[in-house]
């Protein structure tokens, strides 16, 4: 009797040892292990999600998605006899037949064939379960946005680097500039997936074990740019090879066109790849954020406003412009070599006299113009939502001394600075921003290109009257007696700018222009630079009135 | 009391008879093959049965030495019949026996036979009890087949325990395999020490005894980790590292057992349903028809299915210890022979499954697929019922 007991104390412990046991694995662990179970036999493939659209602001479709046919085989499927048949039929898919012999248990044959071929393959599926289409969402531009293409940017597959870093799979699409690569998580969108089941050994039991997980699409996209006016825009730089033009509204930072020639075409980057990194005039580059132009006159209302800073002029400062200044042993020119005369600051601007700026600058001082530069706390990048923009370069005194050594350079270099020529160089979008500031009276929205966004502003803190001295001197170019731009002046709209004329030691000069409408209430800001077009009158000011004609047209 | 026992004999029935058609149907859910042949196992197996049935116990008491040393010559012979690293079966016609499982059945004959030799059991009958043992384990362990073999010695230790041996001769017994077990830590060792002592010092054993007792602790704990590392086989070792870490060890055999427990973990609660687990199915699962058959039919039925089966086997085991009250020495030795081969079977298959023990390809009793331990239950099961017959 004793000793069963202790049997029966051995099965007892035993069995519930067990039973506790099956209640951790079945019950407890269930879940864990049921998911492994799932991942030893069941296979996800891939279906890509479709990018979001991306629309202009007044809807236009500028990109798209349409569905492109990925031929594979699933060799385990295949009749015998119908192999023969097979390799006729990818014959004419252009396919090797060769292909057949690889061995995997689901070989891709070919990706990107049209719809009208891969009906065939359709039309015969009752016939060969083997061979299955599968559409692959791909990116659709269009060639007649193909002045966008620096705007809307690309896509193309991910590379190792992108793979590790946004947690991707090989042959994911990726967005690899502008828009695209800017709001790729957005446009992404989320990738599903089909399953086939397998058994231990690799063999395919089963083409639909469970509801494929459907992809979902990226979200759409509206940008703030208007396609029309850029359009207009890339009809009003037919004439010129190169150069740049920013429309944007300074309020809400919306960029209303963003113009780089030459461009590329988005729908052209793999077929052209090659060409456009060859061709000497850079199309892949984008001039408005990553053009680095010396700004030429564009400049003096900068100039003007560092004066005003200083203390050392005035809204009134008188200098005498005789056609050139004397420093040192050098003579200096202004660009009317018959001389402006006598020239307050605001003449000065109007008629963007290099002499007055001249002696500005001497006045200042070099060190002293510098480091009031260096106070505005300018930012050196405007912070467009757009991936490579370029730094614009203030030079401040430790720039000069690491140029030139501690004594290597002499007060007279104030004196180029003034005029904006020698050590700065800006971009076009930043003379927008800035433009924009000084138009807004001391601050200006960021610029942006995604649509009902609001990133924030960009403020310069100067006393109100300063930047009213320098908007009025601007609004003189136009419509003053002897304005720069005064040949522009329209009863229709007021506006007010500055001309630029770059030096450019490989050619002709640089034209630009920058402006803003209304001069009251200003809502636009456009900067145009053309390359080697000469003056900035000449070139870059008539597209900029070009543009606000049409501008004020269509409002 | 017999109706006590008839009631207890019927429902052992019953639940062999359940257990072999669960068997049979997750048989038949994972291969054609694997039912009809079972069938065809089973009809040999009910007939043996039944032919034991007729065999009164005193002619197999005479006859006992002659069937196990028969058993034994089969030992020997299928050590020479197969040139495979692992030798156990002797092919004949449509199917392999393997003798080591008969041995069993043998076995218990004889040691129940020499404990009926006298009213009181002398530390002599026990010796020559262990010693056939021994004989038979040695010749399975050459095959080789550690698990086996080790069940000799549990059906060894379940009737010697059960008919009352003297204790000092149970003890020394006793202390071998858990020296051997305790030796995997030296603390263990220390405390399995101290508590003999203690143990022996209050059950006034002659000191000579307690030093007898205490050198067979040292010398078995001492030399366990030498006969692990040289006298194993490696497959040996790689099932039991398998086991330790099977996560680990990407190996075959621990393959097998994370197999195992993902095939078990996802059946749930009420399980995928018969012929629906996917990784039995897909071949996922490794010996889903033998070692796993557990495993298996717990994939698809769930837990529900292995707590039920879990049920059924615990009360096989109480039942046949009921039997065993109120009998004779040599009735009361076969039932414990069958209750610890059941018992040890069980207990080492259902381990296997949920992973708490190495695979040691024990079969579950009426379930996995297989000849040999078929037969063998059958005929323990007849030999129940002859038991209570020859009582009334």
């Amino acid at each position: 009797m004793n000793k069963n007991k202790i049997f029966n104390i051995g099965i007892w412990l035993v069995f519930t040892i067990l039973f506790l046991r099956l209640f951790q694995v079945q019950i407890l662990k269930h879940k864990y292990y049921y998911e492994l179970s799932l991942k030893n036999y069941l296979k996800p493939l891939k279906l890509h999600a479709p990018r979001g659209d991306i629309y202009d602001r007044k809807g236009k479709l500028l990109a798209h998605w349409e569905p492109v046919f990925r031929v594979s085989l699933i060799p385990d499927l295949i009749p015998p006899e119908g192999l023969k048949k097979l390799k006729e039929i990818l014959g004419r898919l252009d396919v090797d037949p060769e292909t057949l012999k690889i061995k995997s248990n689901y070989i891709t044959i070919k990706t990107g064939i049209p719809f009208h071929k891969a009906l065939i393959i359709e039309e015969n599926y009752e016939e060969f379960p083997s061979v299955v289409v599968d559409a692959d969402p791909s990116r659709v531009y269009y060639p007649q946005f193909n002045y966008l293409s620096h705007i809307i940017g690309y896509v193309g597959e991910a590379s190792q680097e992108e793979i590790e870093k946004f947690n991707l799979s090989p042959g994911d699409v990726v967005g690899k500039s502008g828009v695209e690569a800017v709001y790729d998580t957005i446009l992404r969108g989320r990738d599903g997936y089909r399953f086939i089941a397998m058994d231990s050994k690799g063999a395919i039991v089963d083409l639909n074990p469970r509801p494929p997980i459907p992809p979902v699409k990226g979200k759409s996209l509206r940008l703030t740019i208007d396609s029309d006016l850029t359009h207009y825009i890339d009809s009003l730089f037919l004439p010129y090879k190169k150069g740049a033009c920013v429309v944007y509204n300074p309020i809400t930072g919306d960029i209303y066109s963003l113009y780089s020639k030459p461009y590329f075409g988005s729908s052209l980057i793999k077929l052209r790849w090659e060409d456009y990194l060859k061709d000497p005039s850079s199309p892949l580059i984008n001039r408005t954020i990553q053009g680095l132009y010396p700004p030429g006159s564009v400049f003096k209302p900068i100039s003007a406003l560092i004066g005003l800073a200083s203390g050392k002029i005035e809204r009134n400062t008188v200098f005498y412009c005789p056609g050139s200044y004397r420093f040192g042993r050098r003579v200096w020119k202004c660009w009317k070599s018959s001389g402006h005369g006598s020239l307050d600051l605001i003449q000065a601007i109007a008629q963007s006299c290099d002499v007055y700026f001249y002696q500005l600058g001497l006045t200042v001082g070099l060190e002293n113009f510098l480091n009031i530069l260096k106070d505005f706390r300018l930012p050196i990048k405007t912070g467009i939502d757009l991936p490579g923009e370029y730094q614009v370069l203030l030079p401040d005194v430790d720039y000069y001394r690491k140029k030139y050594g501690d004594y290597g350079f002499t007060e007279g270099y104030v004196m180029n600075l003034a005029i904006g020529q020698g050590e700065v160089l800006l971009t076009p979008i930043w003379i927008a921003v800035v433009t924009g500031i000084i138009a807004n009276r001391g601050v200006s929205a960021i610029p942006h290109l995604l649509a009902d966004h609001n990133p924030g502003y960009i403020k310069w803190d100067l006393p109100r009257e300063d930047f009213e001295i320098v908007r009025e001197g601007m609004l003189q170019v136009i419509e003053g007696e002897h304005g720069t731009a005064s040949f522009l002046y329209s009863p229709q709209f007021s506006f007010a700018g500055k001309t630029g004329t770059a030096q450019n030691p490989h050619g002709k000069d640089h034209s630009l222009f920058t402006c803003f409408s209304p001069y009251d209430n200003p809502q636009i800001v456009i900067t145009v630079v053309v390359e080697n077009a000469g003056h900035g009158s000449e070139a870059a000011a008539p597209i900029a009135a070009k543009i606000l004609e049409r501008w004020y047209e269509k409002k | 009391m017999r109706k006590n026992k008839q009631f207890y004999l019927i429902g052992i029935l019953i639940i062999a008879i359940i257990i072999t058609l669960v068997g049979l149907l997750e048989l038949s859910a994972i291969k054609d093959i694997f039912f009809w042949g079972q069938i065809q196992r089973l009809i040999l197996a009910i007939v043996a049965g039944m032919l034991f049935y007729l065999l009164p116990f005193k002619n197999l008491k005479l006859l006992s030495y002659v069937f196990h040393v028969l058993i034994l010559i089969l030992l020997v012979v299928v050590l020479f019949s197969s040139h495979e690293d692992v030798k156990r079966w002797i092919p004949i016609g449509f199917f392999n026996i393997q003798p080591s499982e008969f041995a069993k059945l043998s076995l218990i004959l004889v040691i129940s036979r020499i404990y009926a030799e006298r009213e009181k059991i002398k530390n002599s009958q026990v010796l020559k009890a262990l010693l056939v043992t021994m004989l038979t384990a040695a010749l399975v362990l050459i095959e080789p087949d550690l698990a086996t073999s080790v069940t000799y010695f549990f059906i060894f230790f379940a009737i010697t325990y059960g008919v009352g041996a003297p204790r000092e001769i149970l003890i020394p017994l006793i202390l071998v395999p858990l020296s051997a077990l305790f030796s995997i830590h030296p603390l263990l060792i220390v405390i399995l020490f101290v508590g003999t002592f203690v143990y022996l010092k209050l059950r006034n054993f002659s000191p000579f005894i307690i030093l007898i007792n205490l050198f067979l602790i040292l010398t078995v704990s001492l030399s366990t980790p030498i006969i692990w590392k040289k006298g194993l086989k490696e497959y040996q070792k790689q099932r039991l590292t398998a086991f330790l870490a099977p996560e680990k060890y990407k190996n075959r055999e621990a393959w097998q057992i994370y197999q195992a427990q993902i095939a078990l973990g996802s059946g749930g609660l009420t399980g995928k349903g018969l012929g629906k687990g996917t990784q039995k199915g897909l071949a996922f699962l490794p010996a889903a028809h033998t070692d796993f058959i557990f495993t298996s039919f717990g994939e698809e039925f769930g837990f529900l299915g292995t707590s039920f089966l879990l049920l059924l086997y615990s009360l096989f085991l109480v039942f046949i210890l009921k039997l065993t009250q109120r009998t004779g020495r040599y009735h009361k030795g076969i039932l414990l022979g069958i209750w610890g081969y059941f018992f040890y079977h069980y207990a080492l298959n259902m381990a296997a499954n949920v992973s708490l023990f190495p695979v040691a390809g024990i079969p579950l009793p009426f379930m996995t697929f297989g000849g040999s331990h078929i037969i063998v239950e059958f005929i323990m099961l007849s030999m129940l019922f002859r038991i209570l017959k020859e009582e009334a």
